[in-house]
């Protein structure tokens, strides 16, 4: 007889699961506990077992799709079953599936919300308005082109301008409601926190590159590692790494100027959980001892557990640091209040993507804001600013912490064309031959093969060839070979006055023309270089 | 009060005014014995005599200039011309004459007469005796313009302009002679640019002339059953005009519907109408709107002189398109 299998209830708060994979194709054979398909909770994987021996006969339940507890995912048949029975049952299946997802679309997405725009009036002159009507508005002060009229042909008049007004004036009331529950614990907290900290905020701009290379990599590894790296995941990490070393921002203080501070002994991270009643920061205990998916695992199932209402005291209590991150929301930067009685906090702002110079090169690349709130009766301005640098250094290379190796970068460099200031023309002669190395491989590599022996260190220091080279580039009038052997001349520790002296050579030999570019070119690539 | 109709209170007026002042006679077609063309000055022959009430030859031109030429003499002369329409053959007496000698003497000349006109159709009087062309009358600086409404606003406002040292045109309505209303007791004049709400009302004005005035308020009557409570206003002077009232009312309804029997091209009512755009403009809550006959002589056949005629559904109907 053929049976109808149903996506399970697996946990009490169970409401859906998402099919991570059938364990059995259609037309396989089944018997009673094999194990048919594994299913997503949002706290774990479960496999799901046949309750009946027999065939699969027909997989409606979509690969990678969550369906609601109860909906039909499978029809199972045994021996003996007709064509028109298994029919009618995989067509009912169907139904009732297709009846829930009907049902359930609606709360499915977690997306920001499309809210419709209506343009604001600019002038009043688009609609019919009788001129008393307009003199009444003016003196209201009032915009008449959001009322609407009464009159003949939808003409706005006197009357409807002072409906209008009644309608927000005098005795209409802003509803009150009360700040209680969880609103009266968080305005108790923030007031008292204002009050007992003396608040200080540093911001540090953070360069997420390597960041984003290192979750990448992280997130590639083994398919059977499910769970996908957060920000916040890496970002409490390391600031777990960044408190055993800056033992003084991971306290806890009592209040007043007599107060103690509680040096604490582990490092418990909170991370801001936010409600639609408010906001609850349960905390991740001992972050330095747990591995980063048991960091990440952890955080996960706050934030679950915090959105049910299952928190238990002590995911709120014990906290020595709290991280909130507003960057989702596209916030650059902030200034968050400390969760007392600790003494730092960790606000994380949008990653942004923005166009700047590396060594010479421009490059599109992503910068995350750091904004820490510190007590400044217990936290030093100086020392906050070395532990959030520590932070900076750790999250700018991150590839040691996880053995990994910077994946090739090359595609953040922006090739700009025409332009020639020194930076310019450098750029454009290092990305030019960059590319010709694809395209042209012998060509570049011969280049290369001839510099390298030709500027190596020898009898001659590096130094002294490359200003040889400033002063046949200025010879041979090239502005790009001008920019490069400038660059690596000072690079090589040529100071301005010896590049100039080069140049003299240069023009000792070339005259008018040599001098055109050493006062022009020479001088500017001085200027930017010698920096 | 005693009632008497439009006809009997201009009689008494005249009459009150010549026994008043002997310098007031009264002149022109078939004044005398036959009691004028409508009988408005019946009977005054046997009062006052043919020196104070003279038959004049078929001249306007001739009746015009003797009056002219009277009241500039230090006379009072109330001349007659029996149909408006025949004003455009005693225009110069009137326009160039009498309108223009005080100014032109510096005051020292004055034109105390009183011209009494008849205006309006309804009589199948056809095109050449059927007109209302007070807009020409009124164009005219120097020349004070009366449109009286009922008996009683006839005769107080005929004895302010017989005693009035300007010429003064008073225009009679045809169809309202035989009208019926209350009238005061003995002397008493109302003054000239003075106007009359007829009728009190919250959500529009209209503003009508002469005939026009009754049917206004048989509109008004008509839109108060429906809940539409009209303010009606008898200017009753055009020169000189009430602005006052009018403006204090539109400032009230902030609606103008302005009816008058004159052809809606050059008529009056688009002088009321600018001096409202123009002075109280802020007032308004819907466009003005004229009730006025159309731009074409009026026609013989009565339905199609009734078709011409500004009549109670057409101001109801006007009322309605801008409430």
């Amino acid at each position: 007889m053929a049976q109808t299998i149903l996506m399970p209830k697996l946990g009490l708060t169970m409401k859906k699961g998402k099919i991570i994979q059938w364990l059995k194709n259609e037309g396989e054979k089944v018997g009673v506990g094999d194990p048919l398909l594994e299913v997503m909770t949002e706290k774990v994987n479960v496999k799901v077992e046949s309750p009946m021996a027999g065939v699969v006969y027909k997989i409606i339940g979509q690969k990678g799709v969550s369906y609601p507890i109860t909906v039909p995912i499978a029809v199972l048949t045994q021996e003996g079953d007709d064509a028109a029975t298994l029919a009618a049952a995989v067509s009912e299946a169907e139904s009732a599936l297709q009846a829930a997802l009907a049902v359930g679309s609606g709360e499915n997405s977690q997306k920001k919300e499309e809210r419709p725009v209506k343009p604001f009036a600019i002038f009043a002159g688009d609609s019919k308005v009788s001129p008393r009507a307009v003199k009444l508005a003016d003196k209201e002060g009032v915009d008449i082109s959001l009322i609407s009229g009464s009159g003949p042909n939808g003409r706005v008049v006197e009357e409807d301008v002072r409906r209008y007004l009644e309608q927000f004036k005098g005795d209409t009331v802003a509803e009150m409601r009360p700040i209680d529950g969880m609103r009266a614990v968080i305005a108790q907290r923030m007031v008292q926190s204002r009050r007992e900290a003396a608040h200080v905020t540093l911001l540090q701009e953070v360069d997420v590159v390597a960041l984003q290379d290192v979750r990448d990599q992280l997130n590639r590894q083994g398919t059977e590692r499910r769970l996908k790296f957060s920000f916040t995941d890496l970002l409490v990490k390391f600031a777990g790494q960044a408190l055993t070393e800056y033992p003084m921002v991971n306290t806890r203080s009592t209040p007043g100027e007599g107060g103690e501070i509680e040096m604490a002994q582990d490092v418990n991270i909170g991370v801001a959980v936010a409600l639609e009643e408010g906001l609850v920061v349960p905390n991740v205990k001992n972050v330095p001892l747990l591995t980063l998916e048991q960091t990440a695992n952890k955080i996960k199932d706050l934030a679950i557990r915090a959105r049910n209402g299952e928190l238990n005291p002590e995911d709120i209590e014990g906290g020595t640091f709290t991280l909130t991150n507003l960057g989702m929301f596209g916030v650059e930067g902030f200034t968050p209040i400390i969760n007392r009685p600790e003494t730092a906090i960790l606000g994380v702002g949008a990653i942004k993507e923005k166009p700047v110079f590396v060594k010479g090169r421009l490059e599109n690349r992503s910068f995350m804001m750091l904004s820490l709130s510190l007590d400044h009766r217990i936290i030093d301005g100086s020392l906050a600013a070395e532990f959030l640098g520590r932070l900076k250094d750790m999250l700018e290379d991150p590839y040691p912490w996880f053995q990994l190796q910077p994946r090739n970068q090359d595609d953040r460099l922006i090739v700009t064309d025409g332009g020639s200031s020194p930076h310019q023309l450098l750029n454009a002669f290092t990305s030019g031959l960059q590319d010709l190395k694809e395209e042209a491989p012998e060509l570049a590599i011969g280049f290369d093969n001839l510099m390298a022996p030709a500027f190596a260190e020898g009898e001659l220091t590096v130094m002294e060839k490359e200003l040889m080279a400033v002063a046949i580039a200025i010879y041979t009038k090239c502005e790009y070979c001008i920019a490069a052997h400038v660059y690596n001349a000072m690079n090589a520790g040529a100071s301005s006055d010896q590049v100039l002296e080069a140049a003299g050579v240069a023009v000792a030999f070339g005259g008018g023309p040599a001098m055109a570019y050493t006062v022009t070119k020479v001088r500017e690539c001085i200027k930017a270089f010698g920096a | 009060m005693p009632e008497m109709t439009y006809s009997q209170a201009i009689n008494e007026a005249l009459r009150e005014e010549m026994r008043r002042d002997d310098k007031v006679f009264i002149m022109g077609e078939d004044v005398g014995i036959f009691g004028g063309c409508f009988g408005v000055t019946t009977g005054m022959i046997d009062e006052f005599g043919p020196e104070r009430v003279l038959d004049t030859p078929i001249s306007e031109t001739a009746i015009m200039g003797s009056a002219v030429g009277a009241a500039a003499a230090g006379l009072r002369p109330v001349p007659e011309i029996m149909f408006m329409d025949f004003l455009a053959v005693c225009l110069d007496e009137l326009v160039n004459q009498a309108a223009k000698m005080r100014y032109m003497f510096g005051g020292k000349a004055k034109v105390p007469l009183t011209l009494r006109t008849v205006l309006g159709a309804g009589l199948g009087a056809a095109a050449q005796h059927s007109q209302s062309l007070e807009a020409w009358i009124c164009h005219v600086p120097g020349l004070k313009v009366v449109m009286p409404s009922t008996a009683a606003d006839a005769k107080g406002l005929l004895k302010s302009a017989i005693r009035d040292d300007n010429p003064v045109v008073f225009l009679e309505h045809k169809m309202m002679y035989a009208m019926s209303g209350e009238v005061p007791d003995g002397d008493y004049t109302i003054p000239l640019g003075k106007a009359e709400i007829k009728r009190a009302g919250k959500d529009v004005t209209i503003v009508a002339t002469s005939l026009m005035v009754h049917k206004a308020l048989a509109a008004a009557e008509t839109l108060a059953a429906e809940g539409i409570e009209a303010e009606v206003i008898d200017p009753r002077t055009l020169v000189p005009f009430d602005k006052e009232t009018l403006f204090q009312s539109v400032e009230k309804t902030g609606r103008l519907v302005i009816v008058h029997e004159a052809v809606k091209t050059g008529g009056f009512g688009g002088e009321i109408a600018a001096m409202v755009a123009e002075e109280c403009f802020d007032m308004l809550d819907a466009p003005i709107k004229r009730v006025a006959a159309p731009s074409t002589p009026i026609p013989f056949a009565s339905n199609l002189e009734s078709a011409f005629i500004p009549n109670e559904e057409k101001i109801i109907e006007a009322v309605k398109a801008i409430l």
